[in-house]
Parts: C-alpha cells; sequence; structure tokens
C-alpha cells in the first residue's frame, strides 16, 4: 500500500506544484484559517452523558466541537487552512470534501501524506464554485470521521451576496445542517493511535445528529428554522455519517431542491422529502405563505437493511409577516424583554382589566417546561437562567384568550 | 414532445453508428459457474456462482461492451447442477429458464446507451446475490475511453446459508466485504477495467452497476463526474456531483472529465465499507491516475 501512496505521489508532485502556483495568480483575495487537529475532546449529549471525541479546534486551548466550525470563504478566494496537529500519538488529515483540491492538498493519506504528531501543513485551494462542502479527516476514515473530526466548508457567492451561487437564487435566511450519527460504544473502544490496519466494532448508533445535536438541543438557534411567511430560507443539508439521511419537509414549506455537491442542478425541483446519503450535500429553498409551528422530520435508514434506526424533529417556525397596524396591536397586549436574554425575562402585560395571567413556558417543540399563575401585574420577571440557550415560546393566558411570543434564550 | 425528441435522437444515433460502420454482431459466451470466491487477505471463502466466459469459475463476472445499434448473440451455458435463469434488466429478456447442465441462445439488439445488470432472477435475490449478476456497457460510440464497476458487498453468513438453501433475514443484513469487480482495496487497485489511468484532457465513461443488496454512497475524490445515464431516479440526469447514491440494481453511466494530473481515490462514502472482514482500509475503493 505504501508503495503504491508513493507511486501517486511522485506522479502528482511536479504537477501540484505547478496548479498550485497557477491558483495562487488568478485569486483574487487569500483567505486564511487554521485548524487544529486533535485526538481528545469530549461532547454532551440531548442525555446529558458525555461522549469522548477526536475534534478539530480553532485555537489550542480550545475545547472540542462537534461538528467543527463552518469555515466560511468566498468564490474566487485562495483558501489557506493552516493546519497543526496537536494530537500527541497517531496521524491526521483534512479532506476537502468535493472542493476537487490536487493531490498533495486532497488529505487522503493513501495518495498525499497525513499529519503525524505535532507537524503542521497549509492546505491550500481555489475556492472555484460557490456551495456547500465538508472538511474531514481521512486518517482510519471510518473512525476518525466517527469520532467527530468533521465540519462544513461554505463557499458564498463573490461579495458574500444572498444567492445560492453567482446569479442563483436569493434568500433572506440561511441554516445549515450538517448530520450524522454517534456510536457511544465507539468513542469508548476506540484505538488510541490508527494509520493502517485496524479493527472496527459492529455500528450500532444510538445518537443521531443534526449540528452534533439531537433531541431538546435541537431547539437550539443555530439549527431550529425561525422565519417570517415573507422570507425564503436556504437549507443547506450535508451527511457525514454512514447512514442515509432523510429529511421530510411539511408540504407547506413548498421544498425547493437548487443545487447539490456544491453545484446548481440543470433543473431545481420541489420535493417534501430529500434523500441524502453519506458525502452528499443539497441546497433547499423553504417558504411558507402560511404561519407554521412545525417540525423537519429526519429518518436516519441503514444503508445495508433499509431500515429507519433513528429519527429527529428540527423545530421550524414560520410566523405571519404582520402589517404594522398589528404589530403595533400586539405590542400593546405583550412584551418580552430583553429578547434574546440570558438569566431573567420580563413579561410586560399591557392588557387593561385583566387580573388573571397564566404563563406557560414551551419548547419549539410544544413541551411545557414552565407554568406560572398571577394576578394583577403589568410586569413579571421570570428566572430563565436553567434553560438550555435555545428559541422558546411564552405564553400568556389571559382572561379569554391567549397570546404567544418567541423569546431567545442565550 | 420531449419522448418524441428522445426517442428521435436516439434513433439518430443508432443510424449514424450503422451508418459509420459502428453496428455489428457481438457474440459471446456465458458459463454459470459454482465456486468459491477468495475475499481480501484470504480472509475468507465464499460460495459464490458467477456469468463467466470461460468454463472455468472466476468471482468476477463477465461484462461486455456494445455500442448503440449492435446486437448481442449470446449463449448461456450453465454448468451448474441447479436450474438456472437469465434476465437483462430493461429489456425484452426477462426470466429465460437456462436448465442445469443446458444452454440457451438469445438475441438482444442494444439501441439506447446506459448499463444494463444481466442476472439470475431465479428465487429472487437469491442467486443475484450469490453472485450471479454482470453488467453490459452500451456506449454511443466506440471510441471513448471506459472502465466498469461491478460494486457489491457480502455477509459470509448470508453466503453460506443461502448456498445451503437455509433462509435468511434480510433485516439482520451486515455485509464484511465490499467489492468492485469482486476486488476489495487493495487487490480492487491492480483491476485495470475499473482503475482510470488517464491524461489530462481526457474523457472517460465509467459505466457502474450496484448488484449487491445493499445502498452504496460513491465519492470521488478530486473531481465532480456528471450522471449521462441512469436507469432509475431519471432526474438525477445532468447532475454534476462528486458523491451519489447506488441502490441495488441501480445503474449509471459517469462522464468525467480528467483536468488535473494527480492520484485520486474513489469509495464507498457510507465508510464501513471502506473494511473487510471489519478491518480498515480493505474495502470498496478504486484509483484514478492522471498524467
Amino acid at each position: 500500500m505504501k508503495l503504491l501512496s508513493y507511486k501517486y505521489f511522485g506522479i502528482a508532485f511536479i504537477a501540484m506544484l505547478l496548479s498550485a502556483i497557477n491558483f495562487e495568480a488568478t485569486a483574487q483575495r487569500i483567505y486564511r484559517d487554521t485548524v487544529y487537529l486533535q485526538n481528545y475532546g469530549e461532547i454532551t449529549l440531548w442525555d446529558n452523558t458525555t461522549a469522548f471525541l477526536y475534534s478539530f479546534t480553532y485555537n489550542e486551548k480550545q475545547p472540542a466541537f462537534l461538528p467543527g466550525k463552518i469555515i466560511e470563504v468566498e468564490e474566487g478566494d485562495s483558501v489557506h487552512i493552516f493546519s497543526r496537529s496537536i494530537s500527541n500519538d497517531g496521524f491526521h488529515t483534512i479532506h476537502l470534501h468535493g472542493l476537487d483540491v490536487n493531490t498533495i492538498n486532497d488529505g487522503d493519506p493513501m495518495t498525499s501524506f497525513p499529519l503525524s504528531p505535532y507537524s503542521e501543513f497549509t492546505y491550500k485551494f481555489l475556492a472555484t464554485h460557490a456551495g456547500t462542502f465538508i472538511y474531514h479527516c481521512h486518517v482510519g476514515d471510518v473512525m476518525h470521521v466517527q469520532m467527530g473530526m468533521y465540519g462544513l466548508l461554505i463557499v458564498k457567492p463573490k461579495g458574500s451576496k444572498k444567492t445560492a451561487w453567482t446569479g442563483g437564487p436569493s434568500y433572506n435566511k440561511t441554516y445549515s445542517w450538517l448530520t450524522s450519527e454517534l456510536d457511544k460504544f465507539w468513542h469508548e473502544n476506540t484505538p488510541y493511535a490508527m494509520m493502517n490496519e485496524f479493527k472496527i466494532p459492529v455500528f450500532k448508533p444510538d445518537y443521531f445528529l443534526v449540528n452534533g445535536k439531537s433531541k431538546q438541543q435541537l431547539s437550539d438557534t443555530s439549527t431550529a428554522i425561525v422565519a417570517s411567511t415573507k422570507e425564503k430560507v436556504y437549507l443547506r443539508l450535508a451527511n457525514i455519517g454512514f447512514y442515509k439521511h432523510q429529511f421530510i419537509f411539511p408540504a407547506s414549506l413548498n421544498a425547493e431542491v437548487v443545487d447539490s455537491d456544491g453545484r446548481p442542478l440543470p433543473k431545481s425541483f420541489v420535493a417534501d422529502t430529500v434523500n441524502i446519503t453519506p458525502g452528499e450535500r443539497y441546497g433547499v429553498m423553504l417558504q411558507s405563505s402560511n404561519a407554521l409551528l412545525s417540525f423537519v422530520k429526519i429518518n436516519f435508514i441503514d444503508m445495508f437493511t433499509q431500515q429507519i434506526k433513528g429519527t429527529e424533529q428540527v423545530p421550524i417556525n414560520i410566523v405571519q409577516n404582520v402589517g404594522v397596524d398589528d404589530k403595533n396591536n400586539t405590542k400593546k397586549m405583550i412584551g418580552l424583554s430583553p429578547n434574546p436574554a440570558k438569566e431573567r425575562l420580563s413579561i410586560h402585560i399591557n392588557a387593561k382589566g385583566s387580573k388573571n395571567y397564566g404563563i406557560k413556558i414551551k419548547d419549539l417543540f410544544g413541551r411545557q417546561l414552565m407554568e406560572l399563575w398571577c394576578e394583577g401585574f403589568e410586569s413579571k420577571d421570570i428566572d430563565i437562567a436553567s434553560l438550555p440557550s435555545g428559541i422558546y415560546i411564552a405564553e400568556v393566558a389571559l382572561d379569554e384568550y391567549t397570546i404567544s411570543e418567541k423569546f431567545i434564550k442565550e | 414532445m420531449r419522448i418524441k425528441n428522445n426517442i428521435f435522437g436516439v434513433l439518430a444515433v443508432a443510424i449514424l453508428c450503422c451508418n459509420t460502420g459502428y453496428c455489428k454482431n457481438v457474440k459471446h459466451t456465458l458459463y454459470i459457474n459454482k465456486g468459491l470466491m477468495k475475499t481480501v487477505n484470504n480472509y475468507a471463502q465464499l460460495p459464490y456462482i458467477a456469468f463467466n466466459f470461460t468454463p472455468k469459475f472466476a468471482s468476477a463476472n463477465a461484462h461486455m461492451v456494445l455500442t448503440v445499434g449492435d446486437s448481442l448473440l449470446l449463449t448461456i451455458k450453465n454448468t451448474d447442477s441447479q436450474a438456472h435463469a437469465f434476465t437483462v434488466q430493461n429489456t425484452a429478456v426477462a426470466n429465460i429458464a437456462v436448465p442445469a447442465q443446458d444452454s440457451v441462445k438469445i438475441k438482444l439488439k442494444m439501441n439506447q446507451m446506459g448499463t444494463y445488470i444481466f442476472y439470475d432472477p431465479t428465487e429472487y435475490p437469491k442467486n443475484r446475490y450469490l453472485g450471479l449478476a454482470g453488467l453490459i456497457a452500451v456506449d454511443t460510440k466506440p471510441t471513448y475511453k471506459s472502465y466498469y464497476w461491478n460494486f457489491k458487498e457480502h455477509d459470509a453468513t448470508f453466503n453460506n446459508q443461502l448456498d445451503k438453501n437455509v433462509a435468511v433475514n434480510w433485516d439482520t443484513y451486515y455485509p464484511s466485504f465490499f467489492t468492485c469487480n469482486s476486488l476489495s482495496y487493495p487487490d480492487s487497485g491492480k483491476d485495470t477495467t475499473a482503475n482510470i489511468l488517464g491524461n489530462v484532457g481526457d474523457t472517460i465513461h465509467i459505466f457502474m452497476a450496484n448488484t449487491g443488496q445493499a445502498q452504496h454512497a460513491i465519492h470521488f475524490h478530486g473531481f465532480h463526474s456528471k450522471i449521462i445515464q441512469t436507469n432509475k431516479y431519471k432526474k438525477y440526469i445532468g447532475f454534476s456531483k462528486d458523491s451519489f447514491p447506488l441502490e441495488s440494481m441501480q445503474t449509471m453511466v459517469l462522464e468525467l472529465v480528467l483536468d488535473k494530473a494527480g492520484a485520486y481515490p474513489v469509495h464507498d462514502h457510507n465508510l464501513l465499507a471502506m473494511t473487510g472482514n471489519k478491518m480498515h482500509p480493505y474495502g470498496m475503493m478504486l484509483i484514478i491516475n492522471v498524467k
């Protein structure tokens, strides 16, 4: 195997140097970033248990991330990712998945080279196409990816315009979901150093992840979709797991698939179900003409048996875009401040004449987390310090009707 | 209107091919041979059946290469003690009986570009799973540089049980060998019909099929390729992809333009398939080598 590697490396090397020089000359700006590669870290899962990780971090003392941060560059950028292994054992790489980079920058240890402990390399490439890509470790790939060494790399159109690609469909808001699975047994029984041959356990994932989160963690503001009926949402979907991920959208979202793997589709199509197999990426435009409090359901499907092994639901909240008069009326009835809030949330009631107030705090799944019953107040402070960060709904029941308002817990 | 145009296009290609002398009769004999498939690193030997060009068993199924408009004149000889049958997917050739120790002749005109799986539908999917599935590559003209990928995965327990006519529960299927043309990495790296060797500027056609039971997720390093034909999910035609699914019994034809030198892996991105006998890295992987 090593002989093969040397052969391919030799054939490619001169051409790689030439192409590296070539793209430097044509690029408009240089985007620089730093990634540290480490074989230690920890993630807290939805059930408050933890899992051992390998991870990408962005300074040497940072805690582990799952997934790695989103690296955002612009189309036409010359991208330089300085990489340093801070693992005290084992090898790592960064594979720039879908970016069609040359061999030396490709990060496959068999055809390029691995980073040994405390070694460094600057991966370089020209961002030729706007789109959604992945970066992940390719050493002992099945294990290092499962251990958490992955993240999204997004190439925006020139000028970071709010379009899917240069000249592509426009949007108002964007979200990115990088989906995966986690088998805790693997994380607790990982061979510490892996480069060549090693044995893997049977894969039986017990956590199904969207941006490293699941269950109630999915109401996190970076994952749950919140928009108005006048806003078009561009949702980037990427699968770095070992299962097929099936995204089922509410029909009223009019999900339109517009691009895949960093390329516009010849013709977009509307679909309420989008299947994404490992390594694929899709761009989906969402817009609802009516208010909607619902979920995008994600099935995690075993590629061997086609059985659904897990399901997650990401909240989606589309609010009716209200006119100025309606907005003023709503403001007269209930106000939340500060919003976003960290520890305390003040609820201001402006409904004169009402004497009894029931206040419920719910998450976007509709689960009730807090309930208070108050009399004769116009402003009430609530301790929300114990709530995990995310989007919540304060539901105030007045004498005859109920008013709901969203707030963000930081 | 679009259908008419497509039919017209196919006919035009067929007429053009025949007028330019491309159309021909292609004769092949396929032997149904039973044997043992050696897995990577000799981890296991699996009971297996294959379509071969000779009476000697080889685990790699034959692949046949034709041009649009060609006629395939096929003799199928069954060397097995069991009866089999023969089907060419998406054609009129379906469930042709091939009795034990007997032979049949088939004529089939290939009028459309694509990858076609030929297989044994008997006790489906048993005989197809046990190996009886190869591919026919039909290109628009014979001048493209072409490669042939027959992907498949294998669960040793299932092979042994099915060979003994013991029922299996596909809901428990967990394959541990992943092959292209019956080979896993690094052995697959020696297959000149599968590993792309080209020069910058070459346009390559890749004829691929998934004759296994599982779904695979093929990922190209270094390149996007264009899907120019598939037998399922026609909306994928025209997509430029670096990663794409290949379902059981799905076929594709990809067009790949080699725009830079170097060595680039192609592998299943269900990374569980990058293993053999649960050992990494003996799985489903090929190399594109561009000078």
